[in-house]
């Protein structure tokens, strides 16, 4: 796909999201990641930013790691296929501006603490519009004004407990999952009420708590302390099925059946694996001390991808840990169209991860993302337009 | 207040977590679903028909059968309708015909081409329902190299790099208790539905959503595939470490084993934090002044922090950290969520009885909404609970021919093949 600009004009759709016009504020990568969704899917966004950017233009990584406002990566990631104006919130007029713009939009996301969103006087648009609040907790409860990062909703939500080596301290997952899933969710919800909207043609407000997507993400381990009161906790006994190969790690992931393990010994090309104990499921699993001196040595004899694909093609659900350069260079991604080239006019051309999934009927929209108040001169153009409007209309009353 | 899916029917083949999950977030949100399921092939994670095995079973266990009693299946499956019948065989499939015909969506989590190697392409499914949304959540996708890659948690997990970002940093990749790519994919898939729904009332038209669970989890490192490009390198795992904020760690408590997490992301916050130890000189320190000054004498800055977390329980360092602006938050373990003072004053947990599991506490609706709320009004349904319901009242067949289907196998509630067997 060739380089695009936001700056371009669109030819007009009818739809996937094209309807609807979405605007983002406050601070918050889970409410930027759901607002680049709806970007990808054809939705309008505008991205409300403080006079000094958001907080993503300054977390990086960047281009030889020299701090750069229109080169931040997540930033660029993030905020691909929106629209930026500046508003300064902290003043009177910079909330009756965000007011005035809001009343345009069908829905707003707007994320921050609790506080400060509500001090924004956003629920006044929730008649008509869909008002999706992102906060730490909720904006109820005790904890409604307590901060928090992703380290605080991986260890308040459980996850931290149950991860890393049995030995060692709780471990977290790496960089900002938890936001990324929350950004899927808020995506949902904020569909959900628009989808509402055409029934009911009211808005509403939602109010997403980050810690409660947290804990949305314990699956069995939640039901072993409600069904049988068992605590799960990180390490513990099983056995790592990580093993290091050629050139990094894979997955060994045997499977119970006695057919797999004759595809195990026929892939390693080992007889002796063959032997009964070997292939029986009641003895097998003990014996994984015997196993590894056939199984390392031929992992380190080989690539990593290579063994997948031979374990894959005989019913083994071997996996490659597979790294960025790994993801960026794979021909399934690739095959899919799974990539887009785009171009930004500070940080060049890169190749942009696109749709998580393909929709026969609405093509991804790659986008790039705005320079720090690129937009804001057409805001203030449509905030006076409306209230010149609203102006005129007083006066033929 | 109608919730916002009520009227939208959902045709539910999915197994496992991640298909389920997204149905449950459906359902929440008022969508009739129908959990379609087989006799000679029930949803596996219901576990063996015969004994209790690898998941949560209540206890102490009521009378029941064991495939009816898999806590993580009856947690995914609330609020859903049951029904059962063999593709494997030509009776089934007038049946299907006729569910999907009344359904809006069908979702399938089987590998790709299994649905269309029972008959029913897209294509299949357009003939007998024009304006149908068709949703699969193949591993890899329905296309490509790859597509035919099978892979439960460990090997998504590890195929999309995940693992590889995950570990304290001196060590191979690191997996975790749980299948991150399955609540993932689930999220995904539920607004993948959404999309399709909105598209529909926009044009009337209905379409094929190809979601490779694959795709949403690399969708999660758009940061590391762009740092790759611009500075050719692979990103590391760095435990517990934000690559510029600090301190940033979980740090030991009192008690053995009970941790409290603490973050600072700026130097106001260091320096409050640093008035809450008792140190408020440290905030000026030239050790710890600026973040590039912290992260470069971060193993000092924690040995500090933790000799006073040391002398206090998470909670009491969580509190006095939180009234001082500091993110913080004590570790919890999975019987702290189940109390968690946050989560019960939101009303976060549902209270469900099940027939043959009891009553217990489940998680609620996450997509909270003031005027059109969704909730949970049933329990997880056993294997074909609902074929009378759904054959009989839905599908307008008379009580003798649904008694013929039982008799000749293609309907029950008891199944003939033990999956896990």
């Amino acid at each position: 796909m060739g380089p695009h600009s936001a700056g371009e004009i669109e030819t007009v759709a009818i739809g996937g999201l094209s309807n609807s016009r979405v605007l983002e504020v406050g601070q918050g990568i889970a409410g930027s990641f759901a607002c680049r969704l709806m970007a990808g899917y054809g939705a309008e966004v505008w991205k409300v930013e403080p006079p000094q950017g958001d907080a993503t233009r300054d977390l990086g990584p960047f281009p030889a790691d020299v701090p750069n406002r229109e080169a931040s990566a997540s930033f660029l990631f993030l905020n691909a296929g929106k629209r930026s104006a500046t508003i300064d919130t902290s003043t009177e007029s910079g909330r009756s501006a965000l007011h005035e713009f809001g009343k345009q939009f069908d829905a707003i996301v707007v994320s921050g603490m609790p506080r400060e969103v509500e001090a924004l006087g956003l629920d006044a648009l929730a008649g008509s519009s869909i008002v999706t609040y992102v906060t730490p907790f909720g904006r109820t409860g005790p904890y409604r004004d307590w901060q928090a990062t992703e380290l605080i909703w991986e260890a308040m939500g459980g996850l931290m407990h149950i991860t890393g080596d049995h030995e060692r301290e709780p471990l977290k997952n790496p960089g900002v999952q938890i936001s990324y899933i929350a950004g899927y969710q808020i995506y949902g919800t904020t569909l959900a009420a628009l989808y509402a909207r055409l029934t009911t043609g009211e808005g509403q407000i939602a109010d997403i708590s980050m810690m409660e997507c947290a804990v949305h993400v314990l699956e069995n381990t939640f039901m072993r302390w409600q069904y049988q009161a068992e605590q799960r906790r990180r390490g513990g006994t099983f056995r790592s099925p990580v093993y290091p190969a050629g050139d990094g790690f894979v997955a060994v992931v045997m499977g119970l059946g006695e057919e797999r393990r004759r595809s195990f010994a026929d892939m390693l090309e080992e007889p002796a694996l063959l032997e009964e104990r070997f292939l029986s499921r009641a003895t097998a699993s003990q014996l994984w001390d015997e196993i590894d001196q056939y199984l390392i040595p031929w992992l380190m004899d080989h690539e990593k991808e290579w063994i997948v694909r031979e374990a894959q093609r005989r019913g083994l659900l071997f996996g490659a840990a597979r790294t960025s350069s790994d993801l960026l260079g794979n021909r399934q991604l690739e095959s899919r169209g799974f990539y887009h080239e785009v171009d930004h006019p500070v940080a060049g051309a890169l190749k942009y991860p696109g749709a998580p999934y393909d929709a026969s009927e609405v093509p991804w929209k790659p986008g790039r993302a705005p320079l720090l108040g690129e937009h804001t001169r057409q805001m203030e153009q449509a905030i006076d337009a409306a209230r010149s409007s609203a102006a005129g209309d007083g006066e033929q009353a | 207040m109608t919730p916002p899916l009520a009227g939208i029917r959902i045709a539910d083949l999915t197994h496992y977590y991640a298909g389920p999950y997204c149905t449950r977030l459906l359902s929440d949100m008022g969508a009739e679903v129908i959990k379609v399921e087989s006799l000679r092939h029930y949803d596996p994670s219901r576990g063996p028909t015969d004994r209790q095995f690898g998941r949560a079973y209540p206890s102490p266990r009521p009378e029941g059968s064991f495939i009816n009693q898999a806590g993580n299946t009856n947690k995914n499956n609330r609020n859903k309708l049951g029904v059962t019948l063999d593709l494997t065989r030509p009776e089934g499939h007038p049946l299907f015909r006729s569910l999907l015909a009344v359904s809006d969506i069908i979702v399938e989590s089987y590998s790709a081409g299994v649905l269309a190697r029972f008959g029913y392409p897209f294509a299949e499914l357009q003939k007998i329902r024009p304006d149908i949304i068709y949703v699969a959540l193949p591993a890899m996708g329905s296309t490509g190299p790859e597509k035919h890659y099978r892979g439960f948690g460990t090997t998504i997990d590890m195929l999309s790099g995940i693992a590889s970002l995950r570990g304290y940093g001196d060590g191979p990749p690191t997996l975790a208790d749980i299948n991150y790519g399955d609540p993932i994919a689930g999220a995904t898939a539920a607004g993948a539905v959404l999309l399709a729904l909105h598209h529909r009332a926009a044009t009337g038209e209905g379409q094929f959503v190809d979601l490779s669970q694959l795709q949403t989890l690399v969708t999660l490192q758009g940061e590391h595939l762009l740092d790759a490009q611009m500075n050719g390198r692979n990103s590391e795992p760095i435990g517990n470490h934000h690559p510029s904020w600090a301190p940033h760690n979980v740090f030991p408590c009192r008690d053995d084993d009970f941790w409290v997490a603490i973050a600072c992301r700026n130097d106001s916050e260091w320096a409050a934090a640093a008035s809450v130890i008792g140190r408020p000189e440290l905030a000026a320190d030239p050790r710890f002044a600026d973040a590039a000054s912290r992260k470069q004498n971060e193993t000092e800055l924690e040995s500090i922090v933790a000799g006073w977390t040391r002398t206090l329980t998470r909670h009491e360092a969580a509190a006095r950290m939180q009234a001082a602006g500091v993110p913080a938050g004590p570790v919890h373990r999975t019987s702290d969520i189940a109390i968690d003072p946050q989560l019960a004053d939101r009303d976060f947990f549902a209270t469900i009885s099940h027939p043959q599991s009891g009553t217990h506490a489940y998680p609620g609706v996450l997509w909270r909404l003031s005027g059109t709320p969704g909730g949970v009004s049933r329990p997880a349904p056993t294997l074909g609970q609902h074929n009378a319901d759904v054959f009989g009242d839905l599908l307008g067949l008379e009580t003798a021919e649904i008694q013929t289907l039982e008799t000749d196998g293609i309907i029950g509630t008891v199944p003939t093949v033990d999956v896990w067997a």
